[in-house]
């Protein structure tokens, strides 16, 4: 259920699929990054949609499916922030209530693309040979698709709703993990320590996990931040193709979907609203990736 | 052989008695490698003795198979294209190359470690040099997190570095070279091994640091009674450290003897042409000695002996016989038909 998104899954240290890091990297991390106006905006941007989507029902002025007639299609107004749709339903609210979907829908599904793409790429990499061959040519073949076809039709055959938007998703997202994580290896194992590993006597999938893995971390983050954003935008068409989550349920693509009609009838609000909020949110998961991109280097990193 | 002969030092020459037991022997070593342009054999026939608390250079220029011959020994040959065709190594009477993985997983960096060239890019940049000293302690010790960085706290300071407890918790590139090293060498000594497998272990650092770090292993090896094989391909390091040395050349074994025999009276021409290239202090000339030629590729080998062509005594025969390592005097084996087996 949606309802149990956690304040620390949208933050950026938790990325899907990511250890524990230690607080003391993270705070480091985190004063960097700090100091750069743009990621600092993109943090902000996905803070307050968190906490939005969070406080929904505490903040929300008003029920979010509730319909009422009366005041259906009211432009935007000191009651209604954002105006009311077709059913009178307040498009404030909804926006809210979306957001908590959305961020739930782009976390699980780059979680999925993390956790599969991530260890076959590794594993790919590190065994190479026809395995690895296979598995990358496999990749290639997804990535062959154009994503969207690719999601609709994944979403299409395990029929509409939040869950198959979500693998969907995911799915679509597998490929560039395993990829990233493909050629990080490559060059990773050809490093002395990884030798100096083996040497110390480590398993290959100790090595993969202690070695690997960190060095591999700092692009994966900054993928999995890139990635946020693709994922939102695709639950999002998804959901306004009628393949993802179903009306009434508030979600952005939901909305948009609903009020495509009322664009060219002049409740131009209807659309807009919505629009943004999943623009604002994707500015938002960029800007943080682009400057964890500039952060997240370890030659930046010190033990104070 | 036991704990109570740690203390003694390591036998500058052919020490006789109870000590002449190898830990570790290899014996006529062959690894083909696979490439694209067809198999070639970079070791062919290597043997060695390693003797408990003795230290035996392996010298050569590069691609003459001295690190082959070291991940041959440590079973840590890239295994897609390479492989052991021949010889055997045994560690302990133990042969390794029966063991299973994990038996050798259980060796490796426990009772036999390596230090490589690169301290630069041996350490794992993710990691605290705390952790990374941890990692062989609760590996193969099997110590707590705690017991392992109060040892790796130990282990820093035994390797000569000033506040150890503070260094537990820096990043490797906070480190200079030669700490680096001293971290690397700390991580292969965590375990006390019975062999140090050292890999040119100073070719990255600046002088004064070899030294210091030669100094090190030196100390290291008294203290534990570890039998060290400094790979090198400089005999001015071979001269400070080694007991006995092999040249290597070619992916053979031309010379064996004592180090201070081997400088004295050295016997195959190639070793000759390496002492003659040396830069020596009080010598006057202003340009070095150099060997002629180049090293055979390892396709195209000479079929007699490897060093005929840049050979400055090579006469007719060296062209067609292949020529064995024989013993040529007391404790000396060389590889040339100028120098025939002493009786």
């Amino acid at each position: 259920m949606p309802d149990t998104t956690t304040p620390a899954s949208a933050a950026p240290g938790a990325a899907p699929g990511a250890p524990a890091a230690r607080p003391r990297r993270d705070a480091g991390t985190l004063r960097l990054l700090l100091r750069k106006p743009l990621p600092t905006a993109g943090l902000a941007i996905i803070l307050a949609w968190t906490v939005l989507g969070l406080l929904a029902p505490l903040v929300a002025p008003f029920e979010p499916n509730r319909p009422d007639t009366a005041i259906k299609l009211l432009a935007p107004s000191a009651e209604h922030w954002f105006g009311t749709d077709s059913y009178g339903r307040d498009i404030f609210t909804r926006v809210l209530y979306g957001a908590r979907l959305t961020l739930w829908t782009g976390l699980i599904g780059v979680g999925i693309s993390f956790a599969v793409g991530v260890p076959l790429g590794a594993i790919a990499a590190f065994r190479g040979g026809r395995l690895g061959g296979a598995v990358m040519r496999l990749m290639d073949a997804l990535l062959a698709f154009p994503q969207l076809i690719l999601a609709m039709a994944i979403a299409a055959s395990l029929g509409p709703g939040l869950l198959s938007a979500m693998i969907a998703v995911g799915v679509v997202g597998i490929p560039e993990f395993a990829r990233i994580m493909y050629g990080l290896t490559l060059s990773l194992k050809e490093r002395e320590f990884i030798e100096a590993g083996r040497a110390l006597g480590l398993t290959t999938p100790a090595i993969l996990v202690r070695h690997v893995f960190p060095n591999a971390l700092a692009p994966l983050l900054v993928r999995a931040s890139l990635g946020m954003g693709f994922a939102i935008l695709t639950a999002a068409s998804l959901s306004f193709l009628g393949l993802g989550v179903q009306p009434p349920t508030p979600e952005w693509g939901v909305m948009i979907s609903e009020a495509r009609g009322y664009i060219i009838t002049g409740e131009w609000w209807l659309a807009t609203f919505p629009g943004l909020a999943i623009a604002t949110s994707i500015l938002g998961f960029n800007l943080l990736g682009d400057g964890l991109r500039d952060v997240l280097d370890p030659r930046l990193r010190t033990s104070r | 052989m036991t704990s109570t002969d740690r203390a003694a030092g390591p036998p500058r020459s052919g020490a006789p008695g109870g000590a002449a037991e190898p830990v570790l022997r290899v014996e006529d070593l062959r690894v083909g490698f696979r490439t694209s342009r067809g198999a070639i054999t970079p070791v062919d026939g290597v043997s060695l003795e390693l003797r408990r608390g003795e230290t035996l250079g392996l010298v050569g220029e590069s691609g003459c198979g001295k690190s082959v011959t070291s991940l041959s020994i440590m079973r840590l040959l890239p295994r897609d294209t390479a492989r052991v065709t021949g010889g055997c190594i045994s560690f302990g009477g133990q042969d390794l190359a029966e063991l299973s993985e994990r038996r050798m997983r259980a060796i490796r960096g426990n009772r036999i470690a390596m230090i490589f060239q690169e301290p630069m890019t041996s350490l794992n940049p993710a990691f605290t040099i705390g952790d990374q000293l941890a990692e062989p302690l609760r590996r193969h010790l099997g110590m707590s997190r705690a017991q392992a960085r109060a040892r790796a706290v130990d282990a820093l300071g035994q390797v000569g570095i000033s506040r150890p407890a503070r260094l537990v918790g820096q990043y490797p590139h906070e480190l200079s070279g030669g700490m680096r090293q001293r971290v690397m060498i700390a991580m292969a000594m965590a375990c006390e091994p019975e062999v140090l497998i050292a890999d040119e272990p100073t070719t990255a650092l600046d002088v004064t640091i070899q030294a210091q770090i030669l100094e090190l292993i030196r100390d290291l090896q008294e203290a534990t009674g570890t039998a060290v094989l400094l790979i090198t391909h400089d005999l001015g390091v071979v001269a400070e450290t080694c007991d006995r040395v092999a040249v290597m050349y070619s992916g053979q074994i031309v010379e064996q003897a004592d180090v201070g025999r081997l400088f004295a009276e050295p016997r195959h021409p190639y070793t000759r042409g390496l002492l003659r290239s040396l830069p020596a202090m009080n010598a006057g000339a202003d340009r070095l000695a150099l060997i002629p030629g180049s090293v055979p590729p390892p396709d195209d080998l000479p079929p007699g002996c490897r060093f005929a062509p840049r050979c400055d005594r090579r006469f007719a025969g060296c062209d067609h016989t292949r020529v064995p390592l024989v013993p040529t005097g007391e404790d000396h084996d060389t590889r040339c038909l100028l120098y025939p087996e002493a009786s």
